[in-house]
């Protein structure tokens, strides 16, 4: 007999597959369209016809459409995602390399946000129209206002060139020292999260006023619970649509994680994307297109699961 | 044996074959300052000195480099790869048969060349002391050299550059022998490029043995190759049985691709590695100015000019070229592109360099009026027409080039404007000829003929498409064979001088600049020799701890 | 003191002409003149509109003119933004800037509208299936994170003001979508509507005169946040290099330059064409959140 969550979590994969599916055919599709010769890139204008005509054969870029992509999804499926048009690595393993980076940036912000977004969000809620509250608000509105790329050149110019505090570019993973690892992320994390935190903020500010005013609250604090209790019970229930904003926005961070690494250079998956857009590296660009995709939809995925598990309407298991 | 006639020595063989190219072009300290087009000096970038400064100690033997390259490196097969950065590798692991000394061939492989007096047949001695690296582990011969131009030459790979050739035999042990079918002058300057290395058979046979599966190249050269991860690191040890002594300095080198110029300056400046290649002209003078840093600069390693395909109207029309030159204002774009690291060009070759023909006051310089005054008597071609410039944002130097011409343009009274493409297609059009006009560069080239023969010669690319109908097209075509056959230099210099004039007449292409190649460097890395290919030569460098 | 309107400024009266559209236009009127949001929103963009549609006039130099010889110089009176790397004027260039920013903060809506709206109408007043397929459809669309599908849509689609507007508007139809489809699903339930069907009404005309009316403060709301939102994907696209393509002078474009310049002191390249977009994009989300705020207060705790 299979739970409710698990049948909603089958039925949420099986709608995700198409999803992938139609994903990889449209990038598939509409890259081909695109002007401009790999194998040029790859040997220069200076090349032979000869070699030239070698290396799309060896590409299969002679071959109709509909096999080209047969081929790559048969690979793909086994892990081969092909070899880069620029330089032949696996794009596999280039991938590979690069997503702890950017699962580390991308991780540095989330923290970064949540630990800027509860207290704000919190203290906002609870000194409701007082200048706490302004501060709040005023962050909120400026935290969606202000673009991620123009925080993080102002954070570097400030803290990096004029202060020389922060390094300015380039990137340690934390697993191989996490002093060095830290400070190389600290600035990327409060770029890419700052926009987050505003958005988690106004979120949970806004959650937070609805319980706190709920009837039932008054009839807990009418049996002589303290405020801070209330307070908890609230908290928790106000999660409940922030845990879907967060999950929301984590497509936003990922996203974002692709133009902040290229502010502070750093070598993830983004400069990857943005790289292989530069040289027409189709099979590369479609190798990341299709990782990106799959991560948010898994995230969106276990996001939909937790709210369906977390909200008692929806029938789920407590 | 030798040639059968009259031995023409080596000496006059030298100055037959222009290897005097570009004598000073290579590293020499500047102090001079750079002629702009104007007259005037730019101050500055042309005082700085290249690395030619050597700490009290003198070399030190040990340390490994951390190299940051500007691109990917797109394989290692010396014979099946274009991309100057994977040359960089190859040059250090396996050697060509000469090399370049202060302009001047000198011996690298051969020790010893003689010409036939047909100018036809190549004789050259090779050294018995070089050596192949692990786990071949055995001397090189002739038949070695021999099995190396076949290969690289397979299904007429190598195209026009080796066409000439009509047989590779190996006439002694240590000895082999080139006859072309025709003289062909560049040949000899051509060996001292990368394709045109020897490697062992045995290796690239266990490697797989088609063109392209050697990719871990194994040669004769002062390193070896190590190991690399695609997209990561690269490694290269010494080769501790090189045939010279204290050679190399340096225990091992590590390349690593930092095609983010921004990274690439910031991994030097915070000590991750120790050299760097392409950097702008506006990181330069950060790196000067930084005491961890130093830079180290090459004169005219690339050279950036307006590409135009003359079959293509209005661009077909002499006059609309020649007004364009005098629209352009060079010192300007060469300011704004590299930052001053470069010097207005109308011919590729510097003033150094015996190519250089001096074209006085017939160049076309910047002169407005007299754009105008072209087109006036041209009747006006260009009423109502604007011209599309192509380019692309990769690489400063033609963006630059065409957003200021485009506005330079303006200022004679001409409608233009730029389009951006990205580098792929802009590469495609250019093959394609889907274009008027571009703003291209291409790498130094060590043979004239390598230049010109391409853009112009209907049996080479032509990929500035001059067709017959071009004025004084024949005479120009001429020009271009008989500076392949002819082998005395001095006529030779007279031949592409004529050709010069010509372009600068009828302008099938404009020249723009002639930017520099910068690298930089730690504060302690020394014996870094800009020389004149733009191979680094990792060999003499060392590091002080 | 109380308007003779309902508090949350809809009627459900039936249609009859002009007047309770003149009252509630007034009703309107005062309302947003008494939301600071609102009326700070509105003169920010209107001074962002202005200052667009008037950069000919008020830009001190021709954007594209360069000068060579004063390239990379700091703010002064002469530049008070400074020079860029070909010595053009950057305050002139910024004004400029503030005209694409405009065309994509008004064409970007509108293209997404166009598209978004009918599908959140069929989807809203249709229902069951329909329903379903079209909102998971805007639902893929919508999680897919905005750079990375403006991003593909432009590597594919070519670089022009064009493509990119219709790039952003593909990626922002969702979000219409829903929103119209969310109003509407209220709509739909309402007694007006129940009795024009039943009065035999067309589907179309029950759609066009009952439904969407009421879809439209929500829709114009959501057009000031995606009016925002596209200012910085655009913004973002041409700082990845992917957007809009010099020389014209977009903001993001300007930055991507600027950036280059940072280790080498030359700070007014990227301070002041970022301070830009803050105060466009700012506009637009005050007036937004303003609107929120008068035109259903009901909904939003925040007041």
């Amino acid at each position: 007999m299979v739970s409710r969550l698990q049948a909603f979590l089958i039925r949420r994969l099986l709608w995700a597959l198409p999803v992938l599916a139609l994903v990889s055919i449209a990038i598939f599709g509409l890259i081909r369209l695109v002007p401009g010769d790999p194998a040029i890139v790859m040997l220069g204008a200076d090349a032979p016809p000869a070699q030239l005509a070698a290396v799309r054969a060896e590409l299969g870029l002679d071959d109709p459409l509909p096999v080209q992509y047969v081929d790559y999804v048969a690979d793909a499926v086994r892990g081969d995602l092909g070899h880069s048009y620029v330089d032949d690595r696996a794009v596999s393993g280039a991938i590979a390399a690069r997503l702890p980076t950017t699962l580390f940036l991308t991780a540095a912000g989330f923290l970064v946000s949540l630990s800027i977004a509860i207290p704000a969000g919190l203290l906002s809620a609870t000194n409701r129209g007082e200048w706490l509250d302004g501060v709040g608000l005023g962050f909120g509105l400026l935290g969606v206002s202000i673009p991620n790329f123009w925080l993080g050149v102002v954070l570097l110019l400030l803290f990096g060139v004029h202060l020389d505090w922060l390094p300015v570019a380039g990137y340690v993973s934390p697993l191989d020292d996490p002093v060095a690892g830290v400070r190389y992320l600290l600035l990327p994390g409060i770029t890419l999260g700052t926009a987050m935190a505003a958005v988690v903020t106004r979120m949970l500010r806004s959650e937070l006023l609805e319980e706190l005013r709920r009837e039932y609250l008054d009839a807990v604090r009418m049996k002589g619970v303290g405020e801070l209790q209330v307070l908890t019970h609230a908290t928790k229930n106000a999660f409940i649509p922030v845990v879907t904003v967060i999950g929301m926005q984590f497509g936003y961070l990922l996203g974002g994680s692709i133009v902040v690494e290229t502010v502070f250079s750093i070598p993830g998956m983004g400069r990857l994307l943005i790289d292989a857009i530069q040289s027409r590296d189709y099979i590369m660009l479609q190798g990341v297109v299709l990782v990106y995709t799959t991560f948010f939809v898994a995230v969106n995925i276990a996001v939909d699961g937790a709210y369906f598990y977390l909200n008692p309407k929806l029938g789920g298991e407590r | 044996m030798q040639g059968e006639d009259a031995p023409t020595n080596r000496r006059t063989f030298l100055t037959a074959v222009g290897g005097a190219a570009a004598a000073a072009l290579a590293g020499c300290t500047d102090g001079e300052g750079t002629p702009t087009g104007d007259g005037t000096s730019s101050p500055g970038p042309s005082d700085t000195p290249t690395d030619a400064s050597t700490p009290a100690g003198g070399p030190q033997s040990g340390g490994t480099l951390r190299v940051g390259f500007e691109s990917e490196l797109t394989g290692l097969d010396p014979h099946r790869t274009e991309s100057v950065v994977s040359w960089l590798v190859v040059f250090n692991v396996c050697e060509t048969l000469i090399t370049f000394e202060d302009g001047a061939p000198a011996s690298r492989l051969a020790t010893d060349w003689e010409i036939g007096d047909d100018g036809r047949t190549y004789t050259f001695t090779l050294t018995e002391d070089a050596r192949f690296h692990a786990p071949v582990d055995r001397a090189m011969t002739a038949d070695d050299v021999v099995y190396s131009f076949e290969r690289m030459n397979q299904d007429g790979a190598m195209g026009s550059d080796l066409a000439a050739v009509d047989s590779v035999e190996a006439t002694g042990e240590y000895e082999v022998t080139f006859t072309l079918v025709e003289t062909f002058a560049p040949f000899f300057n051509f060996l001292g490029r990368v394709p045109w290395v020897v490697v062992p058979e045995e290796a690239v046979e266990a490697q797989g043995g088609g063109l392209g599966d050697f990719q871990e190249p194994v040669g004769t050269g002062p390193f070896q190759f190590d190991e690399y991860e695609p997209g990561e690191k690269l490694t290269l040890t010494a080769f501790d049985d090189y045939r010279a002594d204290d050679v190399p300095l340096l225990d091992a080198v590590e390349i690593t691709p930092i095609p983010d110029a921004d990274s690439r300056v910031a991994a030097l400046r915070g000590g991750d590695v120790d050299l760097v290649r392409g950097v702008s002209g506006s990181d330069a003078d950060t790196l000067r100015e930084d005491p961890e840093t130093k830079l180290s600069r090459q004169r005219g390693t690339q050279w950036g000019q307006l590409h135009i395909n003359c079959s293509e109207p209005p661009w077909d029309d002499p006059a609309v070229r020649r007004a364009v030159a005098h629209a352009m204002d060079r010192s300007a774009i060469v300011e704004a592109a590299v930052s001053g690291y470069g010097q207005a060009a109308w011919q590729p070759y510097a003033e150094e360099s015996v190519w250089h023909s001096d074209l006085g006051d017939s160049r076309r310089t910047h002169d407005p009026e007299r754009a105008r005054q072209i087109l006036d008597e041209a009747g006006n071609p260009l009423d109502g027409e604007t011209l599309t410039i192509k380019t692309n944002t990769r690489y400063g130097l033609m963006e630059t080039t065409a957003e200021l011409l485009v506005a330079q343009l303006a200022a004679a009274g001409i409608d233009a404007e730029t389009e951006v493409l990205e580098w792929g297609t802009q590469l495609s059009d250019f093959v394609g000829g889907n274009f008027g006009a571009m703003a291209f560069s291409v790498p130094f080239k060590i043979d004239p003929d390598r230049h010109y023969y391409g853009f112009v010669h209907p049996e080479g690319t032509q990929f500035n498409y001059y067709g017959e109908d071009q004025p004084d097209a024949q005479r120009m075509y001429e020009l271009l064979e008989r500076g392949r056959s002819e082998t005395d230099q001095d006529e030779r210099v007279e031949i592409y001088g004529e050709f010069e004039q010509l372009v600068n007449e009828h302008c099938p292409w404009i020249s723009v600049a002639r930017a520099d190649g910068l690298a930089g460097l730690r504060s302690n890395v020394y014996g870094v020799q800009p020389w004149l290919l733009p191979y680094t030569r990792f060999w003499t460098m060392w590091t002080e701890e | 003191m109380t308007d003779a309107t309902d508090a949350d400024g809809t009627t459900a009266e039936p249609a009859r002409p002009q007047s309770p559209l003149a009252r509630r236009a007034r009703a309107f009127g005062r309302r947003f003149r008494r939301n600071r949001l609102a009326v700070g929103g509105l003169l920010v963009t209107a001074g962002f509109v202005l200052l667009a549609v008037l950069a000919p006039v008020l830009a001190p130099y021709d954007p594209a003119v360069v000068n060579v010889p004063a390239r990379l110089q700091g703010p002064s009176l002469a530049h008070p933004f400074g020079t860029d790397r070909y010595g053009r004027d950057l305050f002139s260039r910024v004004l400029y800037g503030a005209r694409i920013a405009l065309q994509v903060a008004v064409a970007t809506p509108l293209v997404a509208g166009a598209v978004g709206v009918p599908i959140g109408l069929v989807a809203g007043y249709v229902g069951g299936r329909v329903d379903d397929v079209l909102m998971r459809l805007m639902d893929s669309i919508f999680a897919f994170p905005a750079i990375l599908l403006g991003l593909t849509l432009v590597a594919v689609f070519g670089q022009s003001l064009t493509n990119i507007v219709v790039a952003l508007g593909i990626v922002y139809i969702p979000q219409f979508a829903r929103v119209t489809r969310g109003s509407a699903v209220s709509v739909v339930e309402e007694e007006h509507v129940r009795v024009a069907r039943s009065l035999g009404a067309s589907h179309a005309r029950i759609v066009l005169v009952h439904v969407l009316p009421f879809c439209l403060s929500a829709i114009l709301v959501q057009a000031t946040v995606t009016a925002a939102l596209a200012i910085v994907l655009e913004s973002s696209l041409s700082f990845l290099g992917v957007g809009v393509p010099s020389p014209t002078p977009s903001w993001g474009s300007i930055l991507r330059v600027g950036k280059g310049y940072v280790d080498s002191g030359e700070w007014w390249y990227s301070v002041f064409p970022g301070m830009a977009i803050v105060v466009a994009v700012l506009g637009f989300n005050l007036l937004g959140d303003g609107l929120r705020d008068v035109l259903d207060p009901r909904t939003d705790p925040n007041r």
